[in-house]
């Protein structure tokens, strides 16, 4: 059982930096990993074993929508767009996430002379 | 487009995009395809994870795992029979005794709202006898309680009776329960065709078929309302047929025709004494039993009765009546849950072996799992798959359990009713049955499988991990076995012991001394007479004595208001003693009988001092009696009590005879005081008792027919059985309980020699590079014999251990069922103990004198 909650864990943040790289216009599979790792600088490694199925779990509910299209040197990739439910989940996400960091944060570091 | 080729689709145009790029890098071909793959990890498994997101993916998975498990069986035909045969064994037991307790002591009866039911007890007091509690009732107090009540509805109903039925020149035999009128509607049952009884039927000679009898006599003809039957020669018209689940307020019986009172005799309606009925009672909404027990209270002790209790203790009282009242369930509540808590051992048992067959086969199968394993399956995945086996074997084993189950129910309430007329059981395989057997083989399936296949795959993931993983998962394999075998150690110990416990049991029973000779040469036959009629006594039977002994083969011939082995007798109270100071009436009591000419030689109760009955004990004066040595000893302290006397009733009796102690009803209690009264003096008797010599009795149970009706017409025989059987019939329960502990008992001690066998010959095979080396090296036989046995000598001596003080510590449960010893008899235990280990070390030592024998070059060769 343990297992299965540290996918979720990771499937939550996974999801969202999924949606928040495709608010930058549709895109492959490929092209999605590679953008989270060259953005936080390689900090985060997308496993492709979990990337997929995240597509297609996204795409399930709704979130985002997958065609395939041949825009580059004729090849048919799968390319995947925002939805507006999609874009309603992400800013609920990153809502919740930001007040998670800023609460983690004050924890972390406490402003100099407060009281706790 | 299907979601799996989209996936793969997807994944390959992913590698080809990753192939190009490494390849524009730099990157051979075979180097870029490597890379990419190596980064994009596991194909297989990302389709597989992709899939698994469709809620339809489960269904396909495990159609896909059963699918290989039957494979799987399919190529190892033996094991999936063994395992299947095992199961059934456990399942089929569980099932038999749930049913046959399920029908007899768990269900309510199958009426509107059972719950509200009571069954009523009164308390009474015949002329000179204790006090008794009993649930018997005279049809004119069943009128008066009746119309007295407010806060109840009160149904009667009579156990049931043989009748004979005519239908269309036919005559056989049947059991007919006779009902009040409103039995049916107040207990809420439908018929399945025609109607119940009304409140217009009262007085009319009206009869309702049960559903089984209906079936089997009548073919379930539809036109048989309105038709006539003739019970006991009266004639009777069918109104209806009783629902098929219905068989009366009494499981243990199946009535086959339910009547009106018109069946009993005008004076037998009227009789306050004769108490014939059962009285169950509706509890009205807003009413307590507690209100309603004193209602009735009340208007029964209104009318003078003679055996009424003294005045202050509650004449009536009510129990919950939810599901009914039965004598088969007094009788056999207590044994049939102690075979329910055995039952359930062999199952634990069965599966253990099962664990230990699954964890062997595991050996062979380890390529496999690790080949799937090395592939991409999930460790989780390969359980699952292991687990569905399990459970198709499961699934197999409760079907044939199921089958073996309703069998053996049958078989089993057929065991408890031979020679008993009227035990049945409506024992037709229902949901819960089903419900039952099916959750005992999922439960069985998990707990065999489970623990073996997660240990299966743990080990062969240790074996992908370590270089020496083999020998890691060896040894864990090992370990698992040795405590299983522990665990079958235990569970064989403890039904061996309750198979020798009641085993010796009924020894005990059956072969004490019982101070009368009940052997097959004495016969007991149960005299009917006619509705209404009582011969004086002492008018019709010393003729009918003497023509009974006049048969040829009858050694001689007595007659007894009770009988042998029939009940306790009666009890009296209330004797005094001429010359010794009044004793207080509840004190001065004994158990009694009234008994004909002959009735020591007869029943073979030896005479101390004093005479037997004679023809001559008739008449007033003076009124004999013989008492036992129990009565002497207590009232005159010494067992030469012949020619003194007590007065009992107001009337004097002269003792002329001491008789030997016996037992007479209850083979288990110790001898009480017993008066034998003479029946010539008292009334007619209800059985005879004849004991032949040199023939067959059976050949002269016509000859004593004729003798009856020739004497006196208005009597005809009953019931004839031989002493042997009634004894027989006293032992039923024990009988039943021995059997089928010591079946239980043999059966789970096989298990271990075939779990013992299958592990030491596992762990022979696996050592013999090591065994081969050890006798190339010079050692003995025996020393290689007694390494390969010594394995398992720590979980059975645990095992047995575990198992004996299990026996020591709930053995006090069954202590009321035992006779002649305690539950932790010391034989018991040793002889338990050593029949385990003997057969436990005969199993082992099989396989180890075989490996012993090996050759150790070619081992070493090898």
């Amino acid at each position: 059982m343990g297992q299965s909650e540290r996918t979720q864990l990771l499937q939550g943040t996974l999801d969202m930096l999924v949606l928040r790289t495709l608010l930058f216009g549709p895109a492959h599979g490929r092209a999605i990993a590679r953008h989270i790792q060259q953005t936080t600088e390689d900090v985060l490694q997308v496993e492709h074993g979990s990337l997929y199925p995240a597509l297609h779990r996204l795409e399930r509910r709704g979130w985002i929508g997958g065609k395939w299209e041949a825009r580059d040197r004729n090849r048919e990739l799968k390319y995947y767009r925002l939805t507006a439910a999609g874009r309603k989940h992400l800013a609920r996400e990153a809502s919740k996430w930001h007040r998670f960091i800023t609460a983690v944060g004050r924890v972390m570091t406490p402003v100099k002379g407060g009281l706790v | 487009m299907r979601r799996d080729d989209d996936v793969e689709r997807e994944i390959d145009a992913h590698l080809e995009q990753e192939i190009e790029e490494r390849q524009a890098d730099g990157a051979s071909a075979a180097a870029a395809r490597t890379a990419a793959l190596r980064a994009l990890g596991n194909p297989v498994r990302i389709r597989e994870d992709v899939r698994d997101l469709s809620s339809w993916a489960w269904i396909e998975r495990l159609a896909q795992d059963i699918r290989y498990g039957l494979r799987v069986f399919r190529r190892s035909p033996v094991f999936a029979f063994t395992a299947v045969a095992s199961l059934a064994l456990g399942i089929g037991a569980n099932t038999a005794i749930f049913g046959v307790m399920d029908a007899a002591v768990l269900q309510p009866l199958p009426v509107a709202r059972p719950h509200e039911l009571v069954v009523l007890w009164k308390t009474f007091q015949p002329a000179g006898a204790f006090a008794y509690d009993s649930t018997r009732f005279s049809y004119p107090d069943y009128r008066l309680l009746r119309d007295a009540s407010h806060t109840v509805e009160l149904m009667a109903a009579s156990s049931i009776r043989p009748v004979s039925i005519d239908h269309e020149e036919v005559t056989e035999p049947a059991f007919a329960k006779v009902v009040s009128t409103n039995y049916f509607a107040g207990l809420g049952v439908a018929p399945a065709l025609g109607r119940v009884f009304s409140a217009d039927d009262e007085g009319a000679s009206v009869a309702i078929l049960g559903h089984h009898y209906w079936t089997r006599r009548f073919g379930s003809d539809r036109e048989v309302l309105g038709r006539t039957i003739r019970l006991d020669g009266v004639p009777f018209t069918i109104v209806g047929v009783a629902r098929k689940d219905f068989s009366g307020e009494s499981p243990g019986e199946r009535p086959g025709v339910y009547t009106s009172t018109a069946l009993m005799a005008p004076a037998q309606l009227e009789e306050r004494g004769f108490t014939w009925l059962t009285l169950m009672g509706r509890l009205r909404e807003d009413a307590t039993a507690q209100q309603a027990a004193t209602e009735l209270g009340a208007a029964f002790a209104n009318v003078p009765r003679p055996d009424a209790v003294e005045p202050g203790r509650p004449p009536i009282a009510l129990e919950p009546g939810a599901h009914g009242l039965s004598r088969f369930r007094e009788r056999f509540a207590d044994p049939l849950q102690v075979l329910m808590a055995g039952v359930a051992l062999v199952l634990v048992m069965a599966c253990a072996n099962l664990a230990t067959l699954l964890l062997s086969r595991g050996a062979t199968r380890r390529h496999e799992i690790a080949t799937r394993l090395a592939i991409g399956a999930r460790p989780a995945r390969i359980v699952r798959q292991l687990l569905t086996e399990s459970l198709l074997l499961a699934v197999a084993g409760g079907a044939a359990g199921l089958v073996l189950g309703v069998w053996g129910a049958r078989f089993l309430v057929g065991l408890v009713a031979a020679g008993q007329p009227g035990v049945s059981l409506d024992l037709g395989p229902d949901a819960r049955l089903l419900a039952f057997t099916a959750s005992v083989s999922a439960l069985a399936g998990v707990l065999f499988g489970l623990a073996p296949a997660v240990r299966l795959v743990r080990s062969h993931a240790a074996v992908l991990g370590a270089a020496e993983g083999r020998v890691i998962g060896a040894t864990a394999h090992t370990r698992m076995r040795s405590g299983l075998i522990g665990v079958q150690a235990a569970l064989a110990v403890v039904l061996l012991a309750a198979g020798l416990l009641f085993g010796r049991t009924l020894w005990n029973l059956g072969n004490q001394d019982l101070g009368l000779s009940l052997d097959a040469q004495v016969l007991q036959v149960t005299l009917l007479r006619e509705r209404g009629y009582r011969p004086e006594a002492g008018v019709v039977l010393p003729r009918l004595l003497q023509r009974l002994e006049a048969i040829p083969g009858v050694a001689s011939a007595t007659a007894v208001a009770d009988g042998t082995l029939s009940s306790g007798g009666s009890g009296v109270y209330g004797l005094e003693f001429p010359g010794s100071a009044r004793l207080d009436p509840d004190e001065a009591r004994s158990r009694a009988d009234w008994v004909g000419p002959n009735y020591f030689r007869t029943v073979g109760i030896p005479l101390l001092s004093g005479r037997d009955l004679s023809l001559a004990d008739t008449g007033d004066v003076p009124r004999v009696a013989i008492v036992n040595e129990a009565f002497a000893r207590r009232y005159f302290g010494t067992a030469a009590a012949a020619g003194r006397g007590f007065t009992w009733n107001n009337r004097s009796h002269e003792i002329v005879g001491i008789a030997k102690d016996a037992k007479y009803g209850d083979l288990r209690g110790a001898a009480e005081p017993r008066i034998y009264f003479s029946l010539l003096q008292f009334g007619p008797p209800q059985r005879l008792e004849i004991r032949t010599s040199g023939v067959d009795p059976g050949t002269i149970t016509g000859a004593v027919r004729v003798a009856v009706r020739e004497i006196d017409p208005r009597q005809s025989v009953g019931e004839v059985t031989t002493m042997g059987e009634r004894l027989g019939q006293a032992l039923a329960r024990e009988r039943l309980l021995a059997d089928l502990s010591s079946f239980f008992g043999v059966v789970t001690v096989l298990l271990v020699a075939v779990g013992v066998y299958g592990t030491v010959a596992f762990s022979a095979a696996t050592r013999s590079r090591e065994i081969g080396l050890r006798l190339a090296l010079g050692a003995s036989r025996r020393v290689v014999i007694w390494s390969v046995l010594r394995e398992l000598s720590a979980p059975i001596a645990i095992g047995l251990a575990l198992g004996l003080a299990a026996v020591v510590a709930g053995g006090r449960v069954v202590t009321a069922l035992l006779f002649g010893l305690g539950p932790t008899d010391a034989g018991v235990l040793a002889g338990a103990a050593l029949g385990l280990l003997a057969v436990a070390f005969a199993a082992g030592l099989v396989p180890a004198v075989r490996a012993s024998r090996l050759d150790p070059a070619r081992v070493l060769r090898d």
